[in-house]
């Protein structure tokens, strides 16, 4: 019983919970962080019947679908069409473990809870929602979904800045929705039987003679076909979320302004669910176009990479330079999208899931110092881990895990990308190269920075108590560590779920190429 | 002429009476509260009677409606159909809310000049011929010159109303000239296809020129750029309720009457001119000019005004959707109309919850109302995402519906102008994000000096929470507010 609506159940928990939540007075606002815990805890127990009835071998394609017409008006048919696959699994997983740490990381929030929980909630349902949604219209609703709450989230309990950094946040990626919602709609259009299904739209699509995204004979507006616009507007609307250089620069401002656990939900998961969306609509829908602008991505994803870590080096604010971090390990998954190839596609995949951990555990990082001193200055800081071992511990695996050191998580996605990029027959030779200068600057920044605020003589220019780390905060960086270590020495604990569902797509993109 | 008997003459009356009898309703509670408000003593039941006589009006609407072939033709003059049967429901909805929200204070001459604008609202969807459309707007318009200009000495409305009337007069008189050259082209003084099919093959300019001028005078009414200056005065001068009503009531009106023309003047076998393009023309206006005239609002209600200009765009590409005699674009105006109904209250309801409390509706006066009024607060917000058309409301429903119109009817026309009003379209909704959020902005993220619980009326916030209801049902069921034509 349970497991046919399993994931209906982890999407709608939370909303549900919201609702809940809402209609409960103020007396009771000590529980409300409660209840947030008691979903993230249903949602753990879910997931782990999620992973004890999802069998990779057992056969290709979604699993636990469930499917329901919800929408039939005016000639649009929506339906409720939920799945996973080995590419949508992981980022269930890391969503359900990512938001219970943001739970336990809010624990402290004492203005407006009821606000705060609620949304955290349906932000909460959003997002799983989102990397499950099999129908296009269902996915981009999840999509858009996680706007208001994350506008609210970052607009009314974040930093100095925050109004300037979530109106920005908020227009930057609406502007994105609204270019996917035209390319959705015209995917509709074209389609043969008039659909949003994903699965019936792999082999569907564009089926419509004489519609506008017809692939026999490509309509072109403005002298260039209507397809390859689609792709573009699909690459600009979820680079906007990815985020992709040059459209990152909403991202570093939300991140600064942003609380410790806001962060966390933003770079862990929103940021995925931007590479989620380029992967499950631009190139499971436009595959050809995509190879024909592989140059383009691979290039975008090229100059992330290199722009990004040299922002990182040039930040003298913590957590800015984690932001940045964030972009330039964002752009291995667009140069492992480019390359058409299973190493390169799995190592995207593989990248999106070690970077939510990472990311993760990098801005829970920051927020400790945050918390204690309410000073993100790197130079105010120096020698930190002679007063706060156990705090350098976890910093020092974090760092060299964002480095690519082997034996961490951080490592098996990059190599990954790479090994697909110098072998890809869609990307010139020199983006491969310079893509490597990301390592050398990624490398620079991370060393740089433990050397400046935790090794050398200690000292501390700002006020605070310097203590090491508090038993909840030890709770919540304690599982990403053993996470990024695990999947470092048995990257195979993911793999084996991604492997068979990239494999299947690079088959079905070779069918679509020839 | 043949003679008509008055036995004959009897039978007809007979058949026509149960169509005409909701407008007769409505006669007949205009009058009985002139009665009322002769007697001092029964002066506070001039709202009741109105209450009850615009209710009965929609029950016996609904009725008639759902009776099978609902459809009556009365001469050339008044032809009674269920697309103007939904929209004679909807105006009446409006008409309900307003009353309810101008409460029991108000004159019996508030009340009188409500109904008579509401009555010739009515009579507008029913119109076919030239008198009876000239007739019905101005029933509707010299009323509503009167509300807005009101009755005390209030100088800020007695402006709007000035301008209100001035370009309202203008207005119908372009109108009355353009209907004249469309009676010469035609020779029928009545909408009827094949003499405007005739009309363009024998006089061209007359038939362009006139149609264009006819559709002004709606436009008018519709708050479409170029013909919208006099809305943002209005707007800002008059009660909410009014605010509300003119908002929404001579816009779905005026809306109807367009589609009307429209789908006559632009029959398959009229190969001169593509009307639905000059339309579409106007409506990409409006878009700009309502979104970009927002941006620059300080005032909630100027900016309301602005957005009712974008959305009266939204309304228009509806009809220019319109490809031969597909019924679907009609559906969807319905659908947007009840979606535009329910958000336009919703705001302005919120809006006169502050007004009550304090004059100014600038934007800062909300500051801190999502803590002391806070179904205010969600209410408006959860109206403000409707507006700009995000989920889960029915504003993207209603948006989304549009833009796959469009889409296909850019598919089967290729005329860039549709391409363009898509692309617009979709940037206008960007922009708008930024001045719809302001009201919601200022509500969470300032605090005020006051922190004390605003008192709010029970019935407004019932009637506030059964609006934002109806918003989120338009998400999740929109079957159940799709009607069918």
């Amino acid at each position: 019983m349970i497991s046919q609506h399993l994931l209906s159940y982890l999407i709608f928990t939370p909303v549900v919970a919201a609702l809940v939540l809402l209609a409960l007075p103020n007396s009771f606002k000590d529980y409300y962080k409660w209840i947030a815990l008691g979903v993230s805890g249903v949602q753990v127990l879910l997931l782990f019947i999620v992973f004890s009835s999802y069998n990779p071998g057992e056969f290709e394609g979604f699993h636990l679908l469930e499917e329901i017409t919800w929408i039939d008006l005016n000639g649009l048919k929506v339906e409720y069409l939920v799945g996973i696959d080995g590419i949508s699994l992981p980022l269930v997983a890391l969503s359900v473990i990512v938001l219970l740490i943001a739970v336990i990381s809010s624990w402290n929030v004492s203005d407006r809870p009821k606000g705060y929980f609620t949304l955290l909630l349906i932000l909460n349902g959003a997002v799983i929602g989102s990397f499950c949604a099999l129908d296009l219209l269902l996915f981009y609703l999840f999509f858009e979904f996680m706007l208001l709450p994350m506008y609210f989230l970052i607009g009314i309990w974040g930093g100095p800045r925050r109004e300037y950094a979530s109106i920005k946040f908020f227009l930057y990626t609406l502007l994105g929705s609204l270019l996917i919602l035209l390319v959705i709609i015209g995917v509709y259009m074209s389609s043969y039987n008039g659909t949003f299904d994903l699965l019936e739209l792999l082999s569907g699509e564009g089926n419509l003679a004489n519609s506008v995204f017809d692939r026999v004979t490509p309509r072109m507006i403005l002298g260039w076909p209507a397809r390859n616009w689609a792709f573009l507007f699909l690459l600009i609307g979820f680079g906007i979320k990815l985020p992709m250089v040059p459209l990152h620069t909403w991202l570093p401002d939300a991140h600064v302004e942003a609380s410790t656990p806001i962060s966390v939900v933003l770079a862990a998961l929103l940021l995925k669910v931007g590479a989620y969306g380029l992967f499950r609509v631009g190139y499971w829908l436009f595959p050809a176009e995509a190879a024909s602008m592989s140059t383009l991505v691979a290039f975008l994803g090229m100059l992330s990479i290199v722009y990004g870590a040299m922002n990182a080096l040039a930040s003298k604010d913590f957590k800015r330079m984690i932001a940045y971090s964030s972009v330039s390990h964002m752009g291995f998954v667009l140069l492992g999208l480019a390359s058409f190839t299973v190493e390169g596609l799995a190592g995207a995949m593989f990248q999106m899931t070690s970077h939510g951990i990472i990311s993760a555990m990098l801005f829970l990082i920051a927020g400790v110092l945050y918390d204690r001193t309410g000073d993100r200055t790197i130079a105010n800081y120096s020698g930190l881990a002679s007063k706060m071992p156990v705090y350098t511990s976890f910093v020092l695996v974090g760092f060299f895990a964002a480095l690519g050191l082997p034996g961490l998580s951080g490592f098996i996605g990059e190599i990954m990308v790479f090994l697909g990029a110098f072998r890809s027959d869609y990307i010139p030779g020199w983006i491969a190269v310079l893509s490597t200068a990301g390592l050398i600057f990624g490398a620079g920044y991370c060393l740089w920075t433990i050397q400046r605020m935790f090794f050398g003589p200690y000292a501390v220019r700002s006020e605070g108590l310097m203590q090491d780390l508090s038993m909840r905060e030890k709770i919540m960086l304690l599982p990403l560590a053993i996470l990024i270590l695990l999947l470092g020495i048995f990257p195979q604990l993911l793999l084996q779920y991604i492997n068979p569902a990239t494999n299947l797509m690079v088959k079905i993109f070779g069918d679509h190429l020839n | 002429m043949q003679q008509i008997t008055e036995q004959q003459y009897l039978q007809w009356l007979a058949r026509l009476l149960p169509f005409l009898l909701p407008e007769l309703l409505l006669v007949l509670t205009a009058v009985l509260i002139i009665f009322c408000s002769f007697w001092k003593k029964i002066n506070g039941a001039v709202f009741f009677i109105t209450l009850a006589g615009i209710i009965a009006h929609v029950a016996v609407l609904i009725l008639s409606l759902s009776n099978v072939g609902y459809y009556e033709r009365a001469d050339d003059f008044l032809v009674f159909d269920l697309f103007s049967g939904y929209f004679k429901i909807l105006v009446s909805v409006a008409a309900i809310l307003t009353v309810v929200m101008s409460g029991r204070q108000k004159k019996m001459e508030y009340y009188f000049l409500l109904l008579t604008i509401l009555l010739g609202a009515d009579l507008l969807m029913a119109s076919h011929h030239y008198i009876m459309i000239l007739l019905s707007i101005e029933m509707m318009s010299i009323p509503s010159y009167i509300l807005v200009a009101g009755l005390g000495p209030d100088k800020a409305r007695a402006e709007a109303g000035w301008k209100f009337f001035l370009f309202g007069s203008v207005a119908t008189a372009i109108m009355i000239f353009g209907m004249t050259y469309l009676f010469g082209a035609t020779g029928v003084s009545f909408l009827e296809s094949q003499s405007f099919t005739y009309a363009a093959q024998t006089h061209p300019t007359m038939f362009v020129v006139g149609g264009l001028m006819t559709l002004a005078g709606l436009f008018f009414k519709m708050t479409v750029a170029p013909f919208h200056l006099w809305a943002p005065d209005v707007y800002e001068s008059v009660p909410s309720p009014i605010a509300a009503f003119l908002s929404v009531v001579p816009k779905l009106a005026g809306l109807f009457m367009v589609a009307k023309l429209l789908f006559t003047m632009n029959n398959e076998a009229q190969q001169l001119i593509d009307w639905s393009a000059v339309v579409a023309g106007f409506a990409m206006l409006s878009i700009i000019v309502g979104t970009l005239g927002a941006i620059g609002q300080t005032n909630a209600r100027r900016m309301m005004a602005y957005s009712t200009i974008a959305h009266a765009g939204f309304l228009l590409t509806i009809l220019a959707t319109q490809v031969s005699s597909d019924p679907r674009p009609v559906e969807l105006a319905i659908f947007y109309s009840i979606v535009f109904l329910t958000m336009n209250y919703a705001t302005f309801m919120v809006i006169q919850v502050r007004e009550e409390r304090g004059g100014s509706v600038l934007y800062q006066d909300f500051g801190g109302m999502g803590y002391t009024a806070p179904i205010s607060a969600v209410a408006i917000t959860i109206a403000m995402v409707s507006l700009t058309g995000l989920p889960p409301v029915g504003g993207f429903m209603a948006k989304l519906l549009v833009f796959t119109e469009l889409w296909k009817k850019m598919t089967a026309v290729k005329n860039p102008v549709f391409l363009a009003l898509l692309v617009i379209g979709l940037l206008s909704t960007v922009a708008s994000l930024f001045f719809y959020l302001k009201i919601p902005f200022y509500m969470y993220f300032r605090r005020s000096e006051r922190t004390e619980p605003i008192k709010i009326p029970l019935l407004t916030n019932l009637l506030l929470l059964f609006l934002v209801a109806l918003l989120l049902a338009q998400f999740i069921v929109p079957r159940v507010f799709e009607l069918g034509y």
